[in-house]
């Protein structure tokens, strides 16, 4: 490293397309930015359709279009400089803004970093007029066919800072950014029709009917709308509305929670918390809340102008929002139904194995009364007065081995006593998991055909066994006679239309080993395709639905202590290799709130 | 196979094979077929059939013995994957004829029975691959008596056969318009009948003999297998012609060993005034079903969002056949609408039509007796779908979706639970080798698996006998395709056994025996599975038949899904692209607001198509004469305005701000030059032949769309051919239609002045500075004024002629129009003193008299009695 003095350069004003350029970073992060700019300036112009168009990725081109006001022709472009809106005149306008855009920034950021044109046709004036801006260098306005309202096209973004562009992620990944953010932005108006095209095909389509609920079935899908209950509350001059989903349309990621203020989408983590809370106690890690919240107030109440971005904002009273959300969404979801069982955090048995999950109806018990009507807010059951909830405490399955075990209810449940409170077990689901990690060893093995593993254990049977199959099933059997025998299957052909088997993986009931077989080769069969973990995923998992304990079948003390022992052992013990919840924990304290004490 | 012996009789010398024997007599009957023989699991193809299908097909020619013709050429396709080349013989023009085995081999005693099952051509084909999913194909048969001609078009995949007659003789546009609305895919003709070539060109015309397409035995013929109660009930009692065209299809689906019974046809009257006609260059011009270029997208494509392939036809038929009463037009609307709005119930009826399948063509094989395990599994899935679909749409309250729903629930619960209860699963793809029917449907499958079962279970318990009573304790019981059941005993044991062990193969450390009672056991077990391979086919014929007798059910609610599923269509697709509904009554307007063209708006991306009004009131506003440069937008304006029309009268919504629309009877389009050079006709003619045919057939409530009428001749006779047009239309009531018409002569903007009913248009074009380098835009708008300029140099200047011509051709043009200013000086109106009544007869009188041969006197007495013929003048 060779020493370098500091060369001395002489203090200069930075010419404008630098000084733009730079600030332009702020705002114009990656083309969801510009996509969210440009479609922020077609709401506030009163657009009733906006159309985006997004290819590669948002790099070679962002198109949008809108039917809103327009712009003159000898505005446009004055658009384009800094500073310049429409939407502001005097500082005290930044405390009562009601649009989405307000800086005057955006158009000029983008006009910075991409080579824009904007057609534009205000209403009532027959001729449309265009102006093209590169670099900063702003073209024409000129006359243009164009229909009323208004259609930006950006090209080349980044083109003239290559450092940018290295930064962002794959097209496939920033054309998926520009679609969330037009969805969301279709979430916060449900009475504009949205339409997304990503190279080429179309992504969303919301028919702008002014319900909140279409617009959700467009983005979310049609069971999410379903299951999406209203939601309404006023909290101290704050006032919560939109549509929340039951915890049978949860998701894995909290990209499906948008919320709103005074309709301006916001990263609020706070907020989000208060969402979460609501549902505490309803979900299992890894399982986010379904929801679109709009929280309304005036508009002094709070800061817009607080990060570049506007991904936040400030509340004048932070505490009072997050308890209106927390209380709006509490009333939505649990006010008619009955109370639910808090299911344990904690250990997640590897993301994917968490499948969407049961109806509600499998979580029932006693209903929960809402607060009386005078009770001080906040205090409700599962309130808390403060900003975030205390982290979930985790609860270890290897806890299941000191658990005293009850007895078997109905023969379907076992109940048994945990250090802190009372489990119910599903007796099935907690036997599937466990034989489902011996079987998937197994086939690891047979795969590998490891030589010094032990084989598969595997019982011979008395009365060797004639299967019947179709001829397609039977044809597929030899290439799936060896990950067969890994499991612990002795097979073979046996006619045209049957197998012989002689020996069946230890443990698996007679009476089920036909319905097994034709199971696992129509298995075979329809997933040849796959990966080999997840053909092996798909075959043990029907291997350990077939050979676990049913609903019904009597369990002995000696086979309730081997199964929870069992289950301590197995990695995931939470859930079944569907994704349904193998144990439902009543903690002492929930068993306290739930009879009223405390 | 008697006719075996008919070609061979008299040859002396040694006799062919009796496989080449049946395949002589095959070729023999069908000659002009390509005859595919099937052996083994081949289908094969013999001498010159052999090597047009190898050609067609890409298939390997090879050569076989055929005994004493010596080798001929030979290629053949595997019988499992025989569609694929069927499909390429048949779209080159072939007829296929299958010579298929009729017994299974095993229970053959010589030489397989084989015969010709099927003759394939492309009218009468059923098979599902060989099928357009997204359109009927239609066998019709044309028999023409004098000037009506009766026309028959029978879709043989689900019986519908709609029955019409036309007047004005085979060279009538009626035909011609039916023939192609029908998506004919074959045409019967008899010998000496000609068609014109440019009727559905791309149909099949297949030759039938005088005698096979004979009115009056066809006309017997088709009573006969339908009976007379259905013709009566069909309302074609009165259409003899067509009638005969019916019997003469049957007879050709007769010969093509198609099964068509009685009950299976749906016989449907029809008349082309019915729905709105519409010619085929209007069909091309405005992109109906077919795109005008590759690339592009057609109107029904753009539409085209339906769930089932039923639906997509019944949505085809729709956008062929626009409505022409208030009544069904309103009734459609409503139930679009009520879709439209109603966003839940329209996602649960996608949801719902998702799961059901080509439920018509499945019912038409199964009463062809041509359905697969896998066919039944589709209708049993379709069935099942049925009730969540009709309550999807009883809980709409529209009248037209309640009908729908009312049809769906027509159907037989039991149906589906037979189907359930009879078929597995997940059937095999062909019925040959059984394994699709359930245990527990049929007591007969049911013993006879049990006994294979049980024999099979002896067999396995065998190997514990058997070890008890040799002593080998490692002796297995096992079983392999080639040998079949067997005993195995590793070479240590070999002198331990008994004496009936029969040596059936040898291995490396172990041989293999059979007993006389294995023997016994495993015949049965071969047996009981040909056994069971012949009663499960027997049972998909049953179900076939049950199908089948339920056919008028099930055929009513697949008219019911296919409705629901082309209405959600139009109301998904309207509700996507934000179109609105028109109001339809039956004045004479036409008044869109910013309307626009759904598939040039489609393909320019958002925010680019530039929407325009048109205002037509028919009687003050009843001409559009509309100016401008051409590539300004003159052309999509035309075909917007006629395509908003159409679509209006499909019931469906429009691209448009607002539409009120009167009644319209036909749409007639001029638009484009269309070149038949090949068939001898220049533009122009064919320019002047199409605009006879639309002023001797427009009426008062047709709409005219004009797009340049006279280019492709002189200026001078161009120009007087369109004024002369413009003014027949404003003038005579018979052909006072609602116009638009687009010219390139701007000298007929002087006609609103004398002519009340005509207003100008005009493409807006904006000009930047001045002379030479003046630049022009277009903005593709339309507004009221006529244009005053051409601005033709300026457009082939954009073009990129070089600059000294454009100079040359402005120095020209100015020239030009200082000599005879071409511009809003009106032309002489003498025309219009013109009498349009025919000549009074003095007149004619006076016209062929004679001045050099009469005398003053006769002249004069000539004179007196005209003025007594015209009467005594009116004084005032």
């Amino acid at each position: 490293m060779s020493e370098s003095a500091p060369t001395r350069g002489r203090i200069h004003q930075l010419p404008p397309s630098v000084a733009d350029a730079i600030a332009a970073g702020e705002v114009v992060e990656r083309p969801a930015s510009v996509v969210k700019e440009l479609v922020e300036n077609a709401l506030d112009a009163g657009a009733r359709r906006v159309t985006i168009e997004v290819e590669g990725g948002g790099l070679e081109r962002i198109a949008v279009a809108d039917d809103g006001l327009g712009i003159a022709a000898e505005e446009l472009a004055l658009a384009f400089s800094r500073h310049a809106t429409s939407k502001i005149d005097t500082v005290g306008d930044l405390a009562r803004i009601s649009t989405l855009g307000f800086r005057g920034e955006a158009l000029a950021s983008i006009g910075a970093v991409a080579a824009v044109e904007a057609v534009s046709r205000p209403a009532g004036v027959g001729a449309a007029a265009r102006v093209t801006v590169r670099g900063a260098v702003v073209t024409g306005p000129g006359p243009a066919p164009g229909a009323p309202g208004t259609a930006v096209t950006v090209r080349d973004l980044f083109g003239t800072t290559p450092a940018r562009r290295a930064f962002l992620r794959q097209p496939r990944a920033e054309a998926a950014a520009c679609v969330r953010v037009a969805a969301e932005a279709a979430l916060a108006r449900p009475d504009v029709a949205v339409e997304v095209r990503s190279e080429g095909r179309r992504s969303l389509t919301t028919p702008g009917s002014g319900q909140l609920r279409d617009a959700v079935r467009a983005v979310f899908g049609a069971a999410a709308a379903q299951g999406c209950r209203p939601v309404e509350l006023e909290h101290e001059g704050l006032r919560v509305t939109g549509l929340v989903g039951s915890p049978a349309v949860a998701r894995a990621s909290r990209e499906a929670c948008v919320l709103l203020v005074n309709g301006r989408r916001v990263h609020q983590r706070g907020l989000q918390v208060a969402v979460e809370n609501a549902f505490r106690g309803l979900l299992p890690a890894g399982r986010y809340p379904l929801a679109v919240l709009d929280v309304r107030c005036d508009p002094s109440r709070v800061d817009v102008n607080v990060h570049p971005t506007k991904r936040e904002v400030r509340f004048t009273d932070e505490r009072v929002a997050f308890a209106a959300v927390e209380r709006a969404c509490w009333a939505a979801v649990r006010g008619s139904e009955p109370f639910h069982l808090a299911l344990a955090s904690g250990l997640s048995p590897g993301g994917k194995e968490l499948a969407a999950l049961g109806p509600p109806a499998a979580w029932a018990a006693a209903p929960l009364p809402l607060p009386a009507p005078g009770a001080s807010p906040g205090t409700g059951p599962g309130f808390r007065e403060e900003g975030a909830a205390p982290p979930p405490r985790p609860l270890g399955l290897e806890e299941a081995r000191h658990w005293r075990p009850l007895g078997q209810a109905l023969d379907q449940y076992l109940v048994v006593e945990t250090g802190s409170g009372v489990a119910i077990l599903d007796q099935h689901a907690a036997h599937e998991k466990v034989l489902y990690w011996g079987f998937l060893e197994g086939l690891r093995i047979a795969e590998e055909a490891a030589p010094a593993a032990a084989p598969a254990p595997s019982q011979v049977l008395l009365m060797p066994d004639l299967i019947d199959l179709p001829p397609q099933l039977v044809a597929a059997f030899p290439t799936q006679a060896s990950l067969l025998a890994g499991v612990g299957f002795d097979l073979e052909l046996f006619g045209e239309t049957s197998l012989r088997c002689t020996a069946v993986p230890a443990g698996l009931p007679a009476a089920r080993v036909a319905a097994l077989v034709e199971a696992l080769l129509a298995e075979g069969l329809a997933t040849g395709a796959l990966s080999a973990s997840e053909r092996h995923h798909r075959l043990a998992a029907v291997l350990a639905c077939h050979a676990a304990v049913r609903f019904g079948d009597r369990l002995s003390p000696e086979g309730i202590r081997r199964l929870l022992d069992d289950l301590a052992d197995t990695p995931g013990g939470l859930t079944c290799p569907h994704g349904r919840p193998t144990v439902l924990l009543l903690g002492d304290r929930e068993l306290r709130h739930a009879f009223g004490r405390s | 196979m008697s006719a075996a012996e008919g070609g061979r009789a008299g040859r002396p010398g040694s006799a062919d094979t009796p496989a080449v024997a049946q395949y002589e007599a095959a070729k023999m009957a069908h000659p002009d077929a390509i005859v595919l023989f099937r052996l083994g699991d081949f289908f094969e193809i013999f001498g010159e059939d052999a090597r047009r299908a190898a050609g067609i097909c890409g298939l390997t020619l090879t050569s076989r013995d055929f005994g004493r013709a010596g080798r001929r050429p030979m290629c053949g396709v595997p019988h499992h994957s025989v569609e694929v080349h069927l499909k390429r013989l048949l779209d080159s023009g072939c007829t296929v004829a299958i010579c298929d085995q009729i017994e299974p081999a095993s229970a053959a005693r010589g030489v397989v029975r084989r015969a010709v099952t099927r003759i394939l051509t492309p009218g009468t084909v059923v098979d599902g691959a060989l099928l357009a999913s997204d359109r009927s194909q239609r066998c019709v048969a044309v028999v023409a008596e004098g000037d009506v001609v009766g026309v028959a078009a029978l879709d043989v995949s689900t019986g519908d056969c709609q029955l019409l007659e036309t007047e004005g003789g085979l060279e009538g546009a009626a035909l011609a318009e039916e023939l192609e609305r029908l998506d004919a895919a074959e045409l019967l003709l008899a010998e000496g009948v000609h068609l014109g070539e440019g009727v559905v060109p791309s149909a099949r015309r297949t030759r039938r003999s005088v005698a096979e397409m004979e009115a009056a035995t066809a006309r017997a013929h088709l009573e006969t297998v339908v009976g007379r109660g259905r013709l009566v009930a069909a309302g074609v009692t009165d259409w003899a012609v067509a009638q005969a065209a019916a019997g003469a299809l049957l007879r050709y689906c007769a010969a093509a060993r198609l099964q068509v019974p009685g009950g299976f046809l749906r016989l449907r009257a029809r008349s082309p005034e019915q729905t709105m006609r519409l010619d085929s260059a209007t069909r091309r011009n405005l992109e109906l079903v077919e795109p005008s270029t590759p690339s592009g997208r057609s109107l029904l494509q753009l539409l085209d969002d339906t769930r089932t392939p039923p639906g997509g036809r019944r949505l085809r038929a729709w956008v062929q056949e626009p409505l022409r009463t208030l009544a069904a037009i309103r009734e459609r609307q409503d139930a679009i609408f009520e879709l439209l709005e109603e966003r839940g119930a329209r996602a649960g009826l996608r949801e719902g039509l998702r799961s059901c399948r080509d439920l018509d063509r499945l019912v038409g094989r199964c009463v062809q007796g041509l359905a697969s395990p896998r066919d039944l599994t589709a209708l049993q899935g379709t069935l099942a779908a049925l009730p969540a679909v009709a309550a999807a749409a009883g809980s709409l309250a529209s009248p037209l979706s309640r009908w729908t729903a009312a049809a769906l629930e027509g159907v037989d619960g039991q149906l589906v639970a037979t189907l359930a209860a009879a078929l597995v699963e997940d059937p095999p793809a062909t019925s040959r080798e059984g394994g699709f029917i359930r245990t527990g449907f049929d007591p007969e499958l049911d013993s006879v698996r049990a006994g294979s079962r049980e024999a099979r279970a002896f067999i396995s318990g065998l190997e514990a006998s058997e070890r008890t009573r040799t002593g080998i304790r490692s002796l297995k019981v096992g079983f392999n395709r080639v040998f079949g059941y067997y005993l195995e005993v590793p070479n240590a044991h070999r002198d331990r056994l008994p004496p009936d062990y029969v040596r059936k193969q040898t291995l490396v450390g172990a041989e293999r025996y059979i007993t006389a009672e294995l023997k016994e056991q495993e015949t049965i077990v071969l047996s009981a599975r040909e056994r069971s391979v012949a009663r499960e086919l027997e049972c998909l014929r049953t179900l076939q038949a049950t199908v089948a007798g339920a056919a008028d059910q099930l055929m009513a609610a697949a008219d019911g899904l296919a409705t629901l599923d082309a209405l959600q269509s139009l109301a998904e697709t309207a509700d996507r692209l934000g179109w609105v509904r028109p109001a339809m009554d039956d004045s004479r307007c036409l008044e869109i607001r910013q309307g626009r063209h759904p598939l040039v708006e489609a393909a320019l991306g958002p925010g680019r198509f530039v929407p325009n009004d048109v205002d037509l009131d028919g009687d003050q506003q009843r001409i559009v004469v509309l100016t401008g440069p051409n590539m300004a937008g003159k052309s999509t304006f035309l075909r917007q305005v006629a395509i908003i029309t159409l679509l209006a009268h499909l019931g469906a919504p429009v691209p448009a701000a607002a539409a009120r629309i009167g009644l319209v009877d036909r749409i007639f389009t001029r638009v484009g030059a269309h070149d038949e050079l090949a068939a001898g006709r220049s533009t122009f003619m064919v320019e002047m032949a199409e605009m006879a045919t639309i002023l001797a057939t427009a009426t008062p409530a047709s709409l005219l769309v004009l797009d340049e009428i006279g280019r492709g001749t002189s200026t001078y006779d161009g120009l007087s051919i369109a004024q002369a047009i413009v003014e027949y239309l404003h003038e005579n009531p018979a052909v006072a239609a609602r116009t638009c018409f687009a010219t390139h002569y701007h000298e007929l903007t002087a006609l609103t002045t004398t002519l009340r009913s005509v207003r100008n248009y005009r493409v807006e074009v904006v000009e930047e500075g001045e002379g030479p380098g003046a630049r022009i835009t277009f903005l593709h708008r339309i507004v009221p004024g006529g244009a005053d300029r051409s601005y033709g140099i300026h457009v082939a200047e954009l073009a990129g002629l070089p600059p000294p011509v454009i100079e040359r051709a402005r120095t020209l043009l100015a020239g030009l129009e200082a000599d005879r200013p071409l511009s809003p000086a009106p032309l002489p109106q003498e025309q219009l003193a013109l009498p349009l009544a025919p000549a009074h007869p003095v007149v004619a009188e006076l016209g062929a008299l004679d001045l050099d041969q009469v005398t003053p006197l006769a002249a004069l007495r000539k004179l007196a009695e005209w003025q007594a013929t015209l009467g005594p003048p009116s004084r005032e």
